[in-house]
């Protein structure tokens, strides 16, 4: 999984709810030019396919290996309570 | 407390401040226990007698930084009332930049701090969402949770329901769009849907019930729902484009289901007064470009940081509408509710994905920016609504 930026036209745009594997910020939604229109997502590989299929243009922002990586560092840092169970 | 902080410390540190500020906060649990059977509180800070305000965060699981941020926001307000100081926001170096970026201390005056808590009934509700947090930070392999953790239906494995698609405002998509705005809007009735399933019933989930209490039992008049991410301040509403001359086109009139259209241009717009006693949308507008300005001139002169601060404030709807939302729900008030006073509702979208922010989970080190967004702008708002600005 990666965290990308995917731009398109907006009918192809409105549609990404159906790309399985593609989870998407509703709210990063932004339109760029010529009518086109960003959003940001985490995306599987499976996704970034049927994105490419949608002949959608996919912008990396944070790569899998770099976001694992920022997960296990920040997992290790999370805060409990004494004897909390996780 | 230190970010990222866990369900139970959230709850925890909430004990802890009304514990340490017994005369102006208190804390209180509400209702409804999770389907995990957490008890869920929030803090009100003041008398009770000013303008009611509710500020929430943590419907979504796998948004990290609401929760913490409201939390210490509170704190810096009551330490800052108790001891008679100004609020301040400190000054946060992003070293992971090269080169680093500066961004400035800003200090909210004393008797801005002494105005909001005599003029405001302050609420806040930092966690929302208990369940999905935890599940959330079991495990890097949970991250991604977003919704409660309702259980499975029988035959099912599939958990949780979107709690900020379970309002009742257009919650029954099918029936309040035509077909194809229904297919384009942020909402399925698919319990398998991992991100926006809308749940068996309006206002079906523990979590819902718990804010629509506060909202309805506190009249509540300014309400801040704080998500992550985008740099985005929104407003009313999300459910279609707003439109202020037609006032039949409101989401009220049956006789527009099935036909409204869900975006732009369409021939439906959902009405948002904004003329004589009732101007809603220009109230938005105001305590938005407030908020907005706090955080851009809050980051100082650094070219690199303004841009980094820059909010964008416009409608919730953009590309997708989304039905079922807490701001659209608190905002919907204006016309189902007895309230006299405007009603005004927001969603805060803090953070980005760009500029190592890290999307929903921002590493330790960038945390402070975006906290410090989360102060700036509700410390400007709640100045603004308390009457100081």
């Amino acid at each position: 999984m990666q965290l990308v930026r995917i731009a398109g036209p907006t009918d192809a745009m409105r549609r990404l709810g159906e790309v399985a594997g593609l989870d998407f910020e509703r709210t990063s939604a932004r339109q760029v030019n010529d009518g086109r229109w960003q959003v940001s997502g985490y995306a599987t590989d499976d996704a970034l396919d049927e994105l490419a299929a949608r002949e959608l243009d996919v912008e990396p922002v944070v790569a899998s290996d770099a976001l694992d990586e920022q997960r296990r560092e920040l997992y290790g840092q999370i805060e409990r309570v004494p004897d909390e169970e996780v | 407390m230190a970010y990222p902080s866990s369900a139970a410390t959230i709850e925890a540190q909430l004990g802890v401040l009304a514990s340490a500020h017994p005369q102006l906060c208190e804390r209180a649990f509400l209702p409804n226990a999770t389907h995990d059977g957490r008890r869920v509180s929030y803090v009100r800070v003041g008398d009770g007698s000013g303008r009611p305000v509710l500020l929430s965060g943590g419907a979504h699981a796998r948004e990290w930084v609401p929760p913490d941020a409201l939390i210490t926001m509170v704190q810096r307000l009551l330490e800052a009332h108790a001891d008679g100081t100004d609020f301040e926001v400190p000054a946060f170096t992003d070293a992971a930049a090269s080169p680093d970026i500066p961004y400035a201390a800003v200090t909210f005056e004393a008797a801005d701090v002494r105005r909001i808590v005599a003029a405001l009934d302050l609420h806040v509700l930092a966690l929302v969402n208990p369940d999905g947090r935890a599940f959330s930070q079991s495990s890097a392999a949970n991250a991604m949770w977003r919704k409660n953790r309702r259980a499975p239906r029988p035959g099912s494995t599939c958990r949780g329901v979107d709690i900020n698609r379970n309002f009742d405002i257009a919650w029954d998509f099918d029936r309040y769009y035509s077909p194809a705005g229904a297919a384009v809007v942020s909402a399925s009735k698919d319990p398998c849907d991992p991100q926006v399933y809308i749940g068996p019933d309006a206002a079906s989930e523990p979590e819902t019930r718990n804010v629509i209490g506060l909202l309805r039992e506190r009249d509540i008049e300014v309400y801040v729902d704080v998500h992550s991410f985008s740099r985005k301040i929104l407003y009313p509403w999300g459910i279609d484009d707003n439109q202020t001359s037609e006032p039949e086109e409101n989401f009220l009139n049956p006789g527009w289901d099935g036909r409204r259209d869900g975006g732009f241009g369409g021939p439906y717009g959902e009405f948002i007064p904004d003329d004589g006693a009732r101007r809603l949308l220009g109230e938005h507008l105001e305590l938005g470009r407030a908020m907005r300005a706090a955080m851009l001139d809050g980051a100082g002169s650094d070219a690199r940081a303004r841009a980094r601060s820059a909010y964008d404030l416009e409608s919730s709807l953009a590309l997708y509408p989304a039905s079922g939302t807490a701001s659209d729900y608190a905002f919907s008030r204006n016309f189902t509710s007895e309230l006299e006073r405007p009603i005004v509702g927001f969603t805060l979208e803090c953070g980005s994905d760009a500029d190592g922010e890290g999307g929903f989970q921002p590493s330790v080190s960038i945390y402070p920016k975006i906290e410090r967004e989360v102060h700036l702008s509700m410390m400007a708002l709640l100045v603004r609504v308390a009457g100081a600005g």
